[in-house]
Parts: C-alpha cells; structure tokens; sequence
C-alpha cells in the first residue's frame, strides 16, 4: 500500500507527461488550413496552368503544397506536433518553389491589385492562425484556455479589460496601414519582397500593440531612474543616431 | 495612462510610420532608404516596448 501510495505521484507525473505529448484535439494547422486554402487559391493555384520555362516544376510544386497542407491538417489530431510543423514548412516550401520556379506567372499583367490584396490577407490570416496555439477538445467546449478541465472560466477570459481593445484596434489599424503600401512593384520579385516586409512589419506592430496592453495591466515596480534608462538606452540611442544620420544625409545631399 | 504608456504609444506609432515608408521605399527600388527606414522602424518598436516593460533588465 505504501508503496503503491509512493509510487502515486511519479504515476501522476507519467500520466501528466502523456497527457502533455498526446496530441491535441484541435490542432493549429487544422485551424490554418481554411485560410491556407484560400491563400493558395488566391496566389499558387493559377501556376496550376503555368507555361514556359521551369512550369513543370511550378504545377508539381503547387499540387504538391495544396496536398502537404491537407494532409497536414488530416493527420495532425493523430500524429501530433511534429507532423504539423513538418507539413507547415512543406506546404510553405513547395509554395516557394512553385513561385520560384515560374516568377513569370506572377507579374503584374496576371496579378491585378484586387487579388493581390486578397492574396496577402490570405496568407497574414494563415501565419495568424498557423501560430496560435493548440486547443484542448475540452477547452474549447467550456471556453477555456488555461488547460482546466471544469469550472468556469475566469473573468478576464471572458472580455477583455477596459482599454485593451483600444491597443488591439490601434495595432491592427498600424499593421493594415502598412499592408496597403508598395502593390505597385516594378517586378514580381520586388513584390514579393515588399509583401514579406509589410506582412512581417505588421505582425511586428501588432505584437508590439500587445505587448503594450498587456503591460498595463502588470505590477509595476519602482525602478530607480538610472536601472529605467539603462534598459531604453540601446534602442533609444540606436533610433536617435539614426535619425540624427538620416537629417545629416539629407542635408548634405547625399541621398536622392 | 501614464506618461510612459502615452510616450510608447508615440514610438510605436512613429515605427508604423517608418514602416509605411520604407515599404514605399522598397516598392520604389530605393534600397538605401527602405533599409534607413526599416531601421528606423525597428529601432522605434524595440524602444516602445522597451519603454513600458517592467522587468527589463539593462
């Protein structure tokens, strides 16, 4: 009896462990797939009927990363984590290559700004979903998030605080404001390059919107000036120089 | 809100401003600027973040 009452707490912690390793009910690629679809729909299907140099390879990449991503959110509930970040960079992948391998089906006369909008709100709402993280069954029918099986949920999880949606909205509104810059390239290269680096500067404004918000709502410790301003310094000094070069290029001419 | 909040409301705002240019930069091909202007804007976020952070060490 003593035994088995000693052996009860490394039982709980493999029972625990398993619990932590099985895979999750509701799995983030299954979340992302819907999206996913759509943002391949919307900017690798039509290599589907791509033509000319490097089209092999562009339809069989493009079949391929459809089948990745549906594969990926079939088996994800069974096989687990591993098989989700798997197919997650294989559906990503074969989206490059098929880009990659006929950067001519993507130029301006095919794309017109209307789908190329709808293109990047496809993807920014697959990294959304693509990076959260997964739900429990459980959770998700009791509304829960913190992993407890019963029991209402607690306050803050069921509306946000006052002020908070003010930060989300203003983080949003920063991130789409950037998006809508730059769909004018020269190139398809250039294009693509630009969407990357306002999709990833609005994820960037976002988090930070959030990061803000949440700060708000932590225990704020009187911190001495000196320990405040050691930890501002670096970025601050880094934007200051920089503003301070860019004034001093201008002036001088140097730029344009 | 505080001072701080208020001020890293501003850096953040002023880094999606950044942002916005230098993606115009970029589509533009005016790399040197798009670079200087991505710079700023990371920069910018870094420091709101920073800003209003409570534990962060120096």
């Amino acid at each position: 009896m003593t035994t088995r009452m000693q052996r009860a707490p490394s039982v709980f912690a493999r029972e625990t462990a398993r619990e932590a390793d099985r895979p999750q009910a509701v799995g983030a690629l299954r979340h992302a797939s819907i999206p996913g679809v759509y943002a391949w729909a919307v900017t690798v299907a039509p290599l589907l009927g791509a033509r000319g140099d490097g089209a092999f390879i562009a339809r069989v990449a493009a079949g391929a990363s459809l089948a990745f991503l549906l594969a990926g959110a079939a088996f994800e509930p069974r096989l687990g984590p591993r098989l989700r970040f798997a197919c997650l960079w294989a559906f990503l992948v074969a989206c490059a290559v098929a880009w990659g391998a006929s950067p001519a089906s993507l130029s301006p006369a095919r794309f017109d700004a209307v789908r190329e909008v709808a293109g990047m709100l496809g993807w920014g709402l697959f990294a959304f979903a693509a990076a959260a993280p997964p739900l429990r069954r459980s959770a998700v029918v009791s509304g829960e998030s913190s992993g407890e099986s019963s029991g209402a949920p607690l306050p803050s999880h069921r509306r946000l605080a006052r002020g908070d949606g003010l930060y989300a909205g203003f983080g949003i509104a920063l991130a789409l404001s950037i998006q809508f810059v730059g769909l004018r390239a020269a190139t398809p290269e250039r294009a693509l390059l630009v969407r990357f680096v306002a999709l990833a500067a609005g994820l960037a404004a976002i988090g930070a919107s959030q990061e803000l918000a949440l700060a708000r709502h932590t225990v704020r410790v009187a911190r001495p000036p000196s320990a405040r301003f050691r930890s501002v310094f670096a970025p601050l000094a880094v934007l200051l120089i920089l503003l301070l070069a860019g004034m001093l290029a201008d002036e001088s001419g140097l730029v344009r | 809100m505080r001072l701080l909040d208020w001020l890293a409301a501003a850096l953040l705002l002023g880094s999606g401003a950044a942002f916005v240019w230098g993606a115009g930069a970029l589509s533009r091909a005016e790399d040197l600027q798009a670079i200087y202007w991505l710079g700023v804007g990371i920069a910018s976020l870094r420091a709101a973040v920073q800003l209003v952070r409570p534990g962060a060490g120096a």
